[in-house]
């Protein structure tokens, strides 16, 4: 079984969850892709909002989606960089 | 006794230049975790950084004052620091400080006491020190050796290229300080042990550039 998940691996999730669906999802797609709550995941999207790494979108009345701004973008490349760089050292 | 200059006379030269070499890899390296922190906000990160700009700042001081030995700039600063010491005892705690503070990251020690009980043990071996030289690489030894073993298990979890260079790269390290111990033989085993710091830092030089403009391609092992 898989461990738990960190933080930072659960905004990468939710991030990498929107930029695969062409940067605009769904929130209940998010939700099946995060593999969070309900309540978990409008947290972790609330806090992304206020980060400016999504925005939230009505294209139509009731039809809510999420995009991945370009800092969510950036925040994917330098995730990819940590990681690397924490595994290199291991700690 | 100026303890800063050592091996070789014409070799006096070089050791300072790679004093200053390696107190940039390390800087560098240092930079790269406090970006990781600024991103992530968490502490480990910080602590990382603190530990390879000690290294940096070490290998600085000693790097500059060898220039001032050697190019004779600076005579009276330079003797009035050499008579006490100084730039050796200021190099021996920053090294051991930072090695130290890599053994607590990364064996992951949270307790405080023993964090407490380590540093304690440092700076009483740096302060109440006799014997500096050979003291410093003993135990700069000893420390290196648990911090290879260290990122060698960490290698053998993770069977990731770049952690496998971090690990050659302090087992060459650990490897220089046994011939810096030799050099009562002969003074062209520092030269040896001089290198092999080098190809040690080349090494992590090598990682870091991996990490900033390959992070996270993936690579065999």
């Amino acid at each position: 079984m898989a461990g738990r998940r960190e933080k930072l691996d659960i905004i990468k999730d939710i991030l990498e969850a929107i930029r695969d669906k062409g940067g605009k999802i769904k929130p209940t797609h998010l939700l099946y892709k995060s593999n969070l709550s309900h309540d978990s995941m409008k947290r972790y999207v609330q806090e992304l909002v206020e980060k400016d790494m999504v925005q939230e979108i009505e294209e139509k009345k009731e039809n809510k989606k999420y995009v991945i701004t370009d800092k969510g973008l950036k925040f994917l490349t330098d995730y990819r960089q940590i990681k690397e760089f924490t595994d290199s050292f291991g700690f | 006794m100026i303890l800063v200059l050592n091996g070789p006379y014409w070799f006096r030269g070089f050791d300072a230049i790679l004093g200053i070499l390696f107190a940039l890899i390390t800087f560098l390296i240092a930079a790269v975790s406090y970006k990781a922190y600024k991103i992530t906000e968490e502490k480990k990160y910080s602590y990382f950084s603190v530990s390879f700009f000690l290294m940096s700042l070490a290998f600085f001081l000693t790097g500059i004052f060898e220039v001032f030995l050697t190019t004779h700039v600076w005579d009276l600063l330079s003797q009035w620091l050499s008579q006490f010491d100084l730039v050796f005892l200021a190099h021996m705690l920053l090294i051991f400080l930072a090695y130290v503070s890599l053994l607590i990251i990364t064996l992951k020690i949270t307790d405080r006491k023993v964090i407490a009980l380590l540093f304690s043990l440092i700076l009483l071996f740096t302060l109440f020190s006799y014997q500096y030289y050979l003291k410093f690489h003993i135990i700069s030894f000893l420390l290196l050796f648990f911090l290879s073993y260290q990122f060698y298990t960490n290698y053998l979890e993770k069977k990731q290229f770049n952690a496998k260079l971090v690990f050659i790269a302090f087992y060459l390290l650990t490897c220089a300080e046994v011939f810096f111990l030799a050099i009562m033989y002969d003074q062209v085993l520092y030269v040896v042990g001089a290198l092999l710091q080098l190809l040690g830092y080349i090494l992590l030089f090598y990682v870091f550039v991996q990490v900033v403009y390959h992070g996270g391609t993936k690579r065999k092992t």
